[in-house]
C-alpha cells in the first residue's frame, strides 16, 4: 500500500485515484462495521423490546378482570408501550375493557407522556401518540389536536380528526364534517372508516344536513359515503340534490346509491336517467338495473346493450345476467331479433355467461 | 500517444467514476430520505382489518408463453391475496406448451364469447375463457406478439380501473395489491407505482405465499440479491423522491388505465416495454401538462425466480439493457426538455451517461488501462491504483445498499445471512460486477446492430412451485 502511495504520487491524477479509492475503502470498513453493530444493537433493543412488550400485554389483559395497581413508566418504556396499548385498545370492542385500558394507561402516565409526544417530528411518534390521546378522551389535548387538523401531512390531519371526534363526539363529529368537506387530499377509504366507526345513528343526520348544503364538488367526492347513512337520510339528501344538479359525479353517485335502496323512487329516478348524455351515469343506471330492476326493465337494460359506450353495454349484459327475472330463453329471443351487432355480441356473451352459472 | 493525451484520457476516466459514484451516493441519501418518510407514515398505512369498500378494484395481468410449469401454482397463489375485488387476466400468448390446457383443466375455463375491445392494437384473439367457479379468473388466448402484445390485450380485456403487471414466475406478497393501491387512494394524481422485487431462490413458499426469507446456496443468485438490493433501494426509491422514476419493472407494477390506454400501450417494437412505458408516461403527461405522479413503495411486495445459470443470466441482462437503450431513444424528446423538470434535466441524462452508455464507458476504461499497462505506457502500480479504485467505489455502493437495507426492512432476519451478503457485497466485485458490464456492453451492441429478440425466455426451474 506504501509502495502505491508513493508511485501515485508521482502523478496527481493517479494520486487522486488512489485518495478515492483509500477513502472508499475506508468507508467500506466503517459501513461494514455499522452494520454489524446495527445487527447486534437492534438484536439488543429487539429482545429487550419483545421481553417488554410481552410483560406488558399480560399486564393490560389482566387489567380487563383485575384492577392492577402499576407505577408510573419511564420514558424509554413509554415509548416501546404506547403502540402497544394501542394495538391492544384498537383490537378489544368492549367499553368495559376499553375503560379498564384507559385506567391502566392513566395510573402509568401514558396520557401525559402521549400529550408530550404529540409535536414530536417524527411523524410516525406523533401519530402513536394523536391515536393514544384520542382513545383515551384526553380533554386538554383537544386544543393542540385541532391544530394538527392543519398539518398539510393528509395522515396527520386525517388521525388528529379521528382523536377529536373521540375525545368529544359532538363538537369532534362538526370539526370531523367541516374537514371532510375542505380537504380533498384525505382518501375515501380512511374516511369511511371513520365514519363506520362513528356510526348511522350518530353520522346520518350531521352528513345529511351538512350535504344538504355541500358545494357540489365536495359533494361528488363524498358522495358514495352516504352508504353509510341510514336509508331515509339517503333518500332525502337525493331527493333534494338531485333535483338542481347537473354534476355528473353527483348523480353518478346518487344512481350508485338508489341501485342500493330498492324503493319505488329508487327505481323511477334510475330510469328516468337511462338516456342520460354522460356514459358514466348510463353505466351506473345499468348497474343500478342490474340490482334492484325488476321485468319492466328489462327493455331499458335491452336498449343499453346497444349503446355507444362499450362499458354501458357490457354492464347491461351484466345486469342481464344478474337478475333473477330474466329468463334465458328472453335472452335467446332477443338475440335472434338483435340487428345491432354490438348489442348481438355482448347479448351472446350475457347468455353463455348465464348458461355457465345456471 | 504524447503524455498529454494519456493525461487526459486518464483525467476523463477519473471524472467519469467520480461523477457516476457521487452519482449514486447522493441517489443513495435520496434513498434514505424517501424510505425514512415511507416508514413514518406507513404505521398508519398498515393493513385495517376491515376493508373500507373504496379501494379501487384491479385487474392482475399476467402474460403467459410456455408456463406450463408454474403458471397454475402462480394463478393459486395470486387467488390468495388478501384484497376485497381483484380479476385475474392470465394472457396466453400462443404458447407451444401446453399452457392453455393446463389453465382450463385446472380451473374449469369455460369459453365466452365475450366482444374483444381493442383499445390497443394486438394480434388476434382467439378465445376468451372465464370460470363459473372462479369468476375473477380470466385467460385471454392469444395469438404470439410478444409480452407488451400479451399486456396490451389483457389491458384491452381488463375491466377495472387499475392493471397490476406480474410476471408468471412471480410471488406476490398477501399484502401487496393494498400496500400498492395505497398511493393511488391518498393521490388522485399517481399514475403508476412500483414496488420492490426480491429473489425467491431460497425461499421457503408454502400453499402460494412466501413462509421464510432465506439466501440460497448459489453464489450467481447470491450476487443477484445484492445486486437488486443495489437497484431497487437506491436505484429506484431515490428517483422517487424527484418523481422521477424512469423503471417500474415488468414483475410487478400498477397503473392507472386510462393513462396508460390514452398513451396507446406497451410498445411492442422494444424488448424493454416496462422501462419505456414509464418513461413515455412520464414525457406524454408533461407534453400534455397534466399533474402526475410516479411512485415507488420500499417494501417487498413480490418474490421472483433469479436465473440459476450463467447463459440465462446472460440472456436476460443482454435483453434489459437493450431495453434501456431503445426506452431511452425512443423517448429522446424528454432529455433537456424545457418543461421536464428533474426528469428531463437530472434523471434522464443520469440514465443515459451512467446506465445506458455506463458499460461501454466502464469496460473501455478498464481495456484502456490493460492496454496502456500492457504497452508500458503506465506503470504496474498506475493501473493497480486504477483497478483498486474501481472496485473500491463499486464495494461502497453495494455496502451502503446493504446499510440502507439493514436500517429499514431487514429482509433477512438472521445474523448469517447478513454476513453472508456482506461478503457478497465485497467479492462481487472482484469479477461479477465486470462480467454484467460485459453482458450488458453486448446488449448495448445489440441495439446497435439491429438485433431483434423475442420473449426473452428465462428457463424455469420453479423450486419455489415444487414445495408448494
Amino acid at each position: 500500500m506504501a509502495a502505491l502511495a508513493y508511485y501515485a504520487g508521482s502523478d496527481p491524477i493517479v494520486e487522486l485515484f488512489y485518495w478515492i479509492a483509500l477513502v472508499s475503502a475506508g468507508v467500506s470498513v466503517l459501513l461494514v462495521f455499522q452494520i454489524l453493530m446495527l445487527r447486534f444493537v437492534f438484536m439488543l433493543v429487539d429482545r429487550h423490546n419483545r421481553r417488554l412488550q410481552t410483560r406488558w400485554r399480560s399486564l393490560l389483559v389482566s387489567s380487563f378482570s383485575s384492577a392492577s395497581r402499576l407505577s408510573a413508566l419511564g420514558a424509554h418504556t413509554a415509548r416501546v408501550i404506547l403502540p402497544l396499548w394501542n394495538k391492544i385498545f384498537e383490537s378489544v370492542y368492549g367499553e368495559r375493557e376499553r375503560e379498564a385500558l384507559r385506567d391502566v394507561a392513566r395510573s402509568i402516565g401514558l396520557d401525559r407522556f402521549a400529550l408530550k409526544r404529540v409535536k414530536r417530528i417524527s411523524i410516525r411518534e406523533r401519530l402513536q401518540a394523536i391515536r393514544a390521546l384520542g382513545h383515551l378522551g384526553t380533554k386538554e389535548a383537544w386544543r393542540v389536536i385541532d391544530e394538527l387538523t392543519k398539518s398539510p401531512v393528509a395522515i396527520v390531519s386525517l388521525t388528529a380528526a379521528e382523536s377529536l371526534v373521540r375525545i368529544d363526539s359532538e363538537r369532534g363529529l362538526i370539526r370531523l364534517l367541516d374537514l371532510a368537506e375542505t380537504r380533498s387530499d384525505w382518501p375515501r377509504d380512511r374516511l369511511a372508516g371513520m365514519f363506520h366507526e362513528i356510526g348511522a345513528d350518530r353520522l346520518s343526520y350531521a352528513l345529511a344536513s351538512r350535504m344538504l348544503r355541500m358545494p357540489e364538488k365536495a359533494l361528488g367526492r363524498l358522495m358514495r359515503l352516504m352508504e353509510l347513512m341510514h336509508e331515509k337520510d339517503v333518500l332525502n339528501v337525493i331527493r333534494i340534490r338531485l333535483r338542481r344538479s347537473s354534476n355528473i359525479d353527483v348523480i353518478a353517485g346518487a344512481i350508485y346509491l338508489l341501485g342500493r335502496i330498492p324503493c319505488e323512487f329508487s327505481l323511477k329516478t334510475v330510469r328516468s336517467y337511462a338516456d342520460h348524455p354522460s356514459w358514466v351515469v348510463r353505466n351506473q343506471v345499468a348497474i343500478a338495473l342490474g340490482r334492484i330492476g325488476r321485468e319492466q326493465d328489462h327493455k331499458i337494460l335491452i336498449r343499453l346493450t346497444r349503446d355507444a359506450s362499450r362499458w354501458v353495454r357490457f354492464r347491461a349484459a351484466q345486469a342481464l345476467v344478474a337478475l333473477p327475472t330474466v329468463r334465458l330463453d328472453e335472452l335467446k329471443q332477443v338475440l335472434r331479433q338483435e340487428d345491432d351487432v354490438f348489442a348481438r355480441e355482448i347479448l351472446w356473451q350475457a347468455i353463455v355467461e348465464k348458461e355457465s352459472i345456471r | 500517444m504524447s503524455a498529454d493525451t494519456l493525461h487526459l484520457i486518464e483525467f476523463l476516466i477519473l471524472i467519469y467514476f467520480v461523477a457516476m459514484n457521487t452519482g449514486y451516493l447522493l441517489l443513495n441519501l435520496s434513498a434514505a430520505i424517501a424510505i425514512s418518510r415511507y416508514l413514518d407514515t406507513s404505521d398508519a398505512s398498515a393493513i385495517p382489518s376491515v376493508y373500507a369498500g373504496f379501494e379501487l378494484p384491479i385487474s392482475i395481468l399476467v402474460p403467459a408463453y410456455n408456463e406450463k410449469q408454474t403458471i397454475v401454482h402462480s394463478v393459486h397463489s395470486m387467488l390468495t391475496l388478501d384484497y376485497p375485488e381483484f380479476e385475474i387476466i392470465v394472457i396466453n400468448d400462443g404458447s407451444s406448451d401446453e399452457t392453455l390446457e393446463t389453465l382450463i383443466r385446472e380451473f374449469a375455463m369455460i369459453e365466452v364469447p365475450e366482444p374483444y375491445w381493442k383499445r390497443i392494437e394486438t394480434q388476434p384473439v382467439r378465445a376468451i375463457y372465464r370460470s363459473p367457479k372462479y369468476p375473477n379468473i380470466c385467460v385471454v388466448d392469444k395469438e404470439n406478439g410478444g409480452k407488451a402484445d400479451a399486456l396490451n390485450a389483457g389491458i384491452n380485456v381488463s375491466r377495472y380501473p387499475l392493471f397490476c403487471t406480474v410476471d408468471a414466475d412471480s410471488i406476490l406478497g398477501k399484502h401487496a395489491l393494498y400496500r400498492a393501491v395505497r398511493p393511488f387512494m391518498e393521490n388522485p394524481d399517481v399514475v403508476a407505482c412500483g414496488g420492490i422485487i426480491r429473489a425467491a431462490n431460497g425461499c421457503e413458499i408454502r400453499v402460494g405465499q412466501l413462509t421464510r426469507v432465506g439466501l440460497p446456496g448459489n453464489p450467481l443468485i447470491l450476487f443477484q440479491i445484492v445486486e437488486y438490493l443495489r437497484a431497487f433501494l437506491f436505484g429506484r426509491m431515490g428517483w422517487e423522491l424527484f418523481n422521477s422514476l424512469l423503471i417500474i419493472s415488468g414483475a410487478f407494477g400498477l397503473f392507472r388505465k386510462e393513462v396508460v390506454v390514452s398513451i396507446g400501450g406497451y410498445r411492442t417494437d422494444t424488448v424493454g416495454e416496462d422501462m419505456e412505458l414509464v418513461v413515455r408516461i412520464h414525457r406524454m403527461m408533461r407534453e400534455r401538462k397534466q399533474p402526475y405522479r410516479v411512485t415507488f413503495i420500499p417494501e417487498p411486495v413480490c418474490w421472483t425466480e433469479l436465473p440459476e445459470s450463467l447463459s440465462v443470466l446472460k440472456n436476460q441482462r443482454v435483453r434489459w439493457h437493450r431495453g434501456v437503450s431503445e426506452s431511452l431513444t425512443m423517448n429522446m424528446g424528454l432529455l433537456f426538455n424545457r418543461k421536464g423538470g428533474f426528469v428531463s434535466w437530472l434523471t434522464f441524462p443520469f440514465m443515459v451517461l451512467f446506465e445506458w452508455w455506463g458499460p461501454v464507458i466502464e469496460i473501455t476504461g478498464y481495456v484502456l488501462m490493460l492496454l496502456f499497462y500492457l504497452w508500458g505506457m503506465i506503470s504496474y502500480s498506475t493501473f493497480v491504483v486504477f483497478l483498486f479504485a474501481a472496485i473500491a467505489l463499486g464495494t461502497l455502493l453495494s455496502i451502503t445498499a446493504l446499510v440502507l437495507e439493514e436500517l429499514t426492512f431487514n429482509t433477512y432476519p438472521r445474523a448469517r445471512h447478513v454476513l453472508v451478503l456482506l461478503l457478497v457485497a465485497i467479492v462481487e466485485n472482484f469479477g461479477y460486477r465486470q462480467m454484467v458490464a460485459c453482458f450488458r456492453l453486448a446488449g448495448f451492441v445489440r441495439w446497435l446492430t439491429g438485433k431483434k429478440g423475442g420473449w426473452g425466455r428465462m428457463e424455469r426451474v420453479a423450486t419455489w412451485a415444487r414445495s408448494r
